[in-house]
């Protein structure tokens, strides 16, 4: 660790959009955590990340 | 995981079906199971396990017996017979229930091993589904990495840290338990993909600023990617080699020990053989002397009697004196001497004729005599020789075949000494392991290369990215997807950060749990440490601790109790801020064998009073005698269920026994028709 940097502080530091789609990734990352290959887990992010550029 | 009920049909010493509720009390975690040496207190252990991983644990014997013994017995040949484990357990507000089972038709005398079948299903908002990869599920609500962690057998604790045991999937399953894996995943595997779909977006033909960042930024990527390949095979390599190393120098060490004795063995071989030839050369005198002089042995007294005896008869006038004596009887017998003067009885010439007779041949015999006696004198001393002689030839083979037994002996005892070493040739395995550790060194200094390689791609991979970032857009449709990716890629910077500081930041807080369980319970100043690799370490002010049994069990149950608070910790912060995108951990039950394995009554107090504190819910199975004064008190306290595995035995020279629980007696072994486990449980 270089710094006294948090998880808590790097998550807070990102913007609106990217804090949106970080805890839409990691929810569909929970979600198909048991499952080694999930086919629709990629492009879901991607379908989320064009939705919040629009 | 919150263990709600374990069903057990015609499993191993269970007959019919036992069933084991688990749910407990928020202050009373603990489920007591007692049953007698044999009981099946280690089946039950393993019930749990081969439910959820369908194996069972290494020093359980006859593993294909899965069929209670009488079951299997009363099936008739080609009739079904099955046996099963079911686990009933709640998990972040799913239930599940996880069927293993072995069904098969019988068609031997012995049962022959069998792969159980699962079956994994799930209720959720009411509604049972079964899920199709229950085997997935499974690994990623409890790791089968960490199995050894929450379902241990107390005598075989030791064993848990030792080198052999995989550190790096340890850690991995702790990433997974504390909710690290999730995260992971999205920086290894899905949001990379994900950005390089969205730049797709940006078209093929080369030509615009973007597009040739990207496409900079995929070669690199790729290079990245086969020069992680490389390391990866490297350092397979390496933990090759330096097995190898490691192998030669066993060997060696071996041969070190093997190296004065194989000389020994040479010498004593070479003395044994010199002493067989001597022998040999002994045994042919003795053979020589009794060939030449044997017969002087059987002529003891012979000599002095012939002495004797013709000393007698010369005095008895006895003595034959030849020829002579015949012809002058002749005469006396005719009555006329040779010259022709008659000779009668009483004459003179008679007398005279009569005296002569007598000393006629004396002389030849007095002449013979001598050269007897003589002849019998030397005999007497060669007899005397010889003896003195075979006397000497005994000796001498006795301490050859004295010295023959001692080398025998001597042999013996290096012989023992040898035995299991591998006896090779030193110079050769000298060499062997010079060249292993000649290429580990190589392949080390390939793999800090290729490393560094990674680095600087990492650098080079992130100036592209920078450039991609704030490079000038051909057109709005460009610009759009340089944002996605933009975007994307401003999480996984995070993420990646994040990773790091969680992945220390859990070895920090699981190793100060460590310490913390473990000072309070053991005595000595032994610190433990979790070290940057995950591994657990025991330091004593000596620097690294040996380790004894019983430090390695207590070492065990700290790991076990902070892995589990810890787990619990995070869990509970999650519970409580819900806007919380990354804490995950829950709670983990704990299924002891035997706790206390071969520790100390004093340990025994402590650990009983400790062990309910460690996590939410821990199964602990032990014997009678495993559970004495405070230690029971202590248990019992804690304890929500307590259940006896009643032994049945159709021995009846067996004395039928009782046990007492809160006062209660309750049946601990009875006769019935044939052996089987009974569960049973008995009111707090
Ligand atoms: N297929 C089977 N049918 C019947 N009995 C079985 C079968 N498989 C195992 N058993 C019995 O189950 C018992 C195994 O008991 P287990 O090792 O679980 O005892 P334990 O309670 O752990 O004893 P200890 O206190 O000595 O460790 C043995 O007596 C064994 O004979
Ligand atoms: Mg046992």
């Amino acid at each position: 660790m270089s710094d006294q940097r948090t998880a808590e502080a790097i998550l807070g530091a990102l913007s609106p959009e990217a804090m949106k789609l970080a805890k839409n990734v990691m929810g569909l990352e929970r979600e198909n955590l048991h499952i080694k290959n999930p086919t629709m887990l990629v492009q879901k992010i991607v379908d989320a990340t064009r939705e919040l550029t629009k | 995981m919150k263990l709600l009920k374990l069903t057990l049909d015609n499993f191993r010493a269970f007959y019919g079906r036992q069933v084991l509720e688990l749910d407990v009390d928020d202050d009373k975690p603990t489920v007591l199971v007692f049953g007698n040496n044999g009981a099946g207190k280690t089946t039950l252990l393993n019930a749990f396990t081969w439910a959820l991983y369908g194996t069972f644990s290494a020093d359980v014997e006859q593993q294909h017996r899965v069929v209670h013994d009488q079951k299997w017995a009363d099936t008739g040949f080609g009739e079904p017979v099955s046996a099963s484990v079911k686990l009933e357990f709640e998990h972040d507000g799913t239930i599940f229930a996880v069927l293993r089972e072995v069904s098969v038709v019988k068609d031997a005398d012995e049962q022959g091993p069998v792969t159980p079948r699962l079956v994994v299903t799930e209720v959720r908002r009411g509604e049972s589904h079964q899920v199709p990869n229950g085997q997935d599920r499974i690994e990623k609500i409890l790791p089968e990495a960490l199995r050894r962690f929450f379902f241990f057998n107390g005598e075989r604790m030791e064993k848990m840290f030792t080198a052999e045991e995989n550190n790096g999937e340890v850690k991995q399953a702790i990433k997974t338990l504390l909710g690290l894996e999730a995260i992971e995943r999205a920086i290894n595997d899905h949001l990379p993909k994900a950005a390089r779909r969205l730049a797709k977006e940006l078209g093929k033909d080369g030509g615009t600023r973007l597009q040739q960042l990207r496409d900079d930024q995929e070669q690199l990527e790729q290079r990245q990617m086969d020069t992680r390949e490389r390391a990866l095979e490297v350092s397979r390599d390496i933990s090759s080699y330096k097995a190898q190393v490691e192998a030669m120098e066993r060997a060696l060490r071996d041969n070190e020990q093997a190296a004065p004795l194989q000389k020994e063995r040479q010498r004593i071989g070479k003395q044994t053989a010199d002493e067989q030839v001597r022998l040999q050369e002994r045994l042919a005198r003795k053979r020589d002397l009794l060939s030449k002089g044997g017969f002087l042995a059987f002529t003891g007294g012979v000599d002095e009697t012939v002495i004797d005896l013709a000393d007698g008869m010369r005095r008895r006038r006895e003595l034959p004196a030849g020829i002579q004596r015949d012809f002058i009887d002749g005469l006396i017998e005719e009555g006329r001497c040779m010259c022709g003067t008659p000779v009668a009885p009483g004459s003179p010439a008679f007398e005279e004729l009569d005296k002569r007779r007598y000393n006629a041949g004396l002389a030849d015999v007095e002449a013979r005599w001598m050269y007897v006696s003589g002849q019998m004198k030397h005999l007497g001393d060669a007899r005397r020789a010889l003896l003195e002689e075979l006397r000497q030839s005994a000796e001498d083979m006795q301490a050859c075949e004295d010295t023959i037994a001692r080398l025998d002996a001597e042999r013996s005892e290096v012989d023992r000494q040898l035995q299991g070493v591998d006896v090779q040739d030193v110079q050769r395995l000298e060499q062997n392991r010079k060249e292993y550790d000649e290429k580990r060194i190589a392949a080390m200094s390939e793999h800090r290369r290729l490393e560094e390689i990674v680095a600087e791609l990492d650098l080079e991979i992130e100036k592209v990215k920078r450039r991609f970032r704030s490079a000038e857009a051909a057109d709005e449709e460009s610009r759009r997807v340089q944002q996605q990716v933009n975007l994307v890629n401003e999480v996984l910077d995070a993420f990646s950060e994040v990773l790091e500081v969680k992945t220390e930041e859990v070895r920090l807080r699981l190793d100060a749990k460590v310490k913390e369980v473990f000072s309070r319970i053991y005595i000595k100043s032994h610190t433990p440490v979790l070290t940057p690799a995950f591994e657990l370490q025991l330091t004593s002010p000596a620097g690294v601790a040996i380790r004894s049994t019983g430090e390695n069990q207590v070492l065990g149950l700290s790991f076990v109790g902070a892995v589990s608070e810890l787990a619990h910790e995070i869990h509970e912060r999650k519970n409580n801020n819900s806007e919380e995108i990354l804490d995950e951990g829950g709670i983990y039950p704990v299924v002891m064998d035997a706790p206390f394995g071969s520790l100390d009554l004093t340990y025994q107090e402590d650990i009983s009073a400790a062990l309910p504190k460690l996590t939410s819910q821990i199964v602990t199975l032990l014997s009678q005698s495993q559970a004495r004064g405070k230690v029971m008190e202590h248990l019992q306290g804690a304890a929500t269920r307590m259940y006896v595995l009643r032994s049945v035995t159709p021995n009846r020279d067996a004395a039928e026994e009782t046990i007492e629980i809160n006062n209660r007696t309750v049946p601990y072994v009875t006769h019935g028709d044939f052996e089987r486990t009974l569960l049973e449980e008995v009111t707090v």
